[in-house]
């Protein structure tokens, strides 16, 4: 986990000293959610790819961290019931649950830590974008004129 | 402005990764020593009573607290306590003949920690009426 603050912290320091070279409203969008900036610059295929990919990321976190606190609760309580216990029934009992419960919260852990830094990878990737990626997209509407009619197109950058 | 974001957005991370549950720590091991099981446990059938008996090591003996005894319930898979004694043997009365009655019996040390019961033997009272 200090390894992701520390990832973070050096990806945000490079964002905060470079920052005044972009286009700061679309930015600032992207900043606060990842993608939001790209739809709001006409680049849509990039900003749904980000915001999918960010809100599919939270929501795992989401639940990994529930999770993770759950297992945490009931390791807590079954430690409390094992220290307690004055058969060597329920001292059994207990232990085993207690393992249980310390490896069900070391692996959600895991997910959460991973998923974290998916988000925060998400989230960098989408200001990087905005600040780096280039914004020389056409006209998100254009109009051609063939043979004896119109043809209306929406440009989707990617 | 968009410096200022950059720092909330960084301050709500180190917030969620500081502020989560941590486990309080796993104990090393399972550091419980529990007295012995009683062996040779039997149950004897009498006129609307029962009577136990088991043995035990003497070398536990000077620890030994109590023997606590139990009703076992199959359908249930649980136990009710019945009595306890410092000896031997238990004789449990005042019971409905006819009746099958089945019974655990665990040891106790000065501690007051349980050992594993025994395991269950069962019997059928005789009745009192002929």
């Amino acid at each position: 986990m200090r390894n992701v603050i520390i990832v973070v912290t050096a990806l945000l320091v490079v964002a905060s000293t470079s920052v005044d070279a972009a286009d700061t409203g679309d930015v600032i969008y992207s900043v606060l959610f990842p993608g939001w900036g790209q739809i709001r610059a006409g680049r849509y295929g990039r900003g749904a790819l980000l915001v999918s990919a960010e809100i599919i990321t939270l929501t795992g976190l989401m639940m990994a961290d529930i999770q993770y606190d759950r297992a945490v609760e009931q390791y807590d309580r079954a430690r409390a019931f094992y220290l307690n216990a004055r058969y060597i029934g329920d001292a059994h009992y207990y232990f085993d649950t207690m393992n249980e419960k310390w490896d069900d919260a070391e692996n959600l852990h895991t997910y959460r830590t991973i998923l974290l830094g998916t988000a925060i990878g998400v989230w960098a990737a989408g200001v990087a974008d905005m600040m780096w990626g280039g914004g020389g997209d056409g006209p998100p509407l254009s109009l051609d004129v063939s043979n004896g009619g119109f043809i209306v197109s929406k440009t989707f950058s990617f | 402005m968009i410096r200022a974001m950059i720092c909330v957005v960084a301050i709500a991370l180190v917030c969620f990764v500081s502020c989560g549950k941590d486990h309080e720590g796993l104990p090393t091991g399972f550091d419980y020593d529990p007295p012995p099981t009683p062996s040779d446990f039997q149950a004897t059938a009498g006129v609307e009573q029962a009577h136990l008996s088991w043995s035990y090591p003497a070398e536990s003996l000077p620890t030994l607290l109590e023997f606590r005894v139990y009703y076992y319930y199959s359908i249930y898979d649980m136990v009710e306590l019945v009595g306890t004694t410092t000896e031997t043997e238990f004789t449990d009365t005042q019971l409905i003949g006819n009746v099958e009655y089945c019974y655990r019996v665990s040891a106790v040390d000065t501690s007051d920690f349980e050992g594993w019961r025994t395991a269950v033997q069962c019997v059928t009272v005789l009745s009192g009426f002929r």
